[in-house]
């Protein structure tokens, strides 16, 4: 049984796109920490970094990294979500691929999602901003609601469990 | 699991091949091989009663409990 790939193939470009912009903007980053070294009081390099101002202490750099590090995680889900959307495609539904990696993609979601929480309260204590302002708990940006998709996607990889064994049960009946 | 087929015993009774049961009832060989080997999750009613009817047969001659 094959999904109709109509209603995934936006959601296939689109993902693609992201993903590409993501990669794009990681190398941007990785590339400004390499040049650091050589213009230090560099804004444009701060600026592109994501931090106010750059001074070379053992705590900005490694806010630094660690925002390169929720970076490649980030990519990483969109690579495991990209892997799922091409199963989809390619592959009959509810495999157990389908089924480990909409899981593993909701952990990912979740575990990212505190991560950068920490992540942004870290940030605050050291350039003494604060991101409450930015903060939209009741819109769908809001980190409440991304944990609550990847909530879903571990309850979707169970139905998808729960598929799997019906599939196969109907494949034995004669 | 301690439902019996016991297919095989009542085709040789009938003297009928497996492939000529499962042309004659419209299922394929390998579903049949699943059916005869106790792979089988679930049987059809409108399968059993093409198995009944194509080996002049009750369905308790074909599929036997027995308390494991």
């Amino acid at each position: 049984m094959k999904p109709n790939n109509t209603p995934l193939q936006p959601l296939k470009y689109f993902l693609n796109f992201i993903f590409i912009i993501v990669i794009m903007a990681v190398g941007l980053n990785i590339t400004g920490i390499l040049f650091l070294p050589f213009f230090p009081e560099s804004q444009f390099l701060a600026d592109l970094l994501g931090v106010p101002f750059f001074k070379w202490e053992f705590a900005i750099v490694a806010l630094i990294i660690s925002s390169i590090v929720l970076h490649l995680g980030f990519i990483y889900s969109l690579y495991v979500f990209k892997k799922i959307i091409v199963s989809l495609f390619k592959s009959p539904l509810f495999s157990h691929f389908q089924i480990l990696s909409l899981k593993l993609l909701g952990q990912l979601i979740i575990l990212l999602v505190v991560a950068k929480s920490l992540f942004n309260i870290f940030s605050d204590m050291i350039f003494g901003k604060s991101e409450l302002a930015g903060i939209h708990i009741f819109s769908f940006d809001s980190k409440l609601m991304a944990i609550c998709l990847g909530l879903f996607f571990i309850y979707l990889s169970y139905v998808f469990k729960k598929a799997k064994e019906l599939k196969d049960e109907n494949d034995l009946t004669v | 699991m301690p439902i019996i087929i016991n297919l095989d015993a009542v085709l040789e009774k009938r003297g009928m091949k497996s492939y000529a049961l499962a042309e004659a009832i419209n299922i394929t060989t390998a579903n049949l091989s699943i059916l005869k080997t106790g792979k089988a999750k679930a049987v059809r009613f409108s399968t059993l009663e093409a198995i009944c009817e194509v080996l002049d047969c009750q369905p308790g001659d074909i599929l036997e409990y027995v308390n494991a």
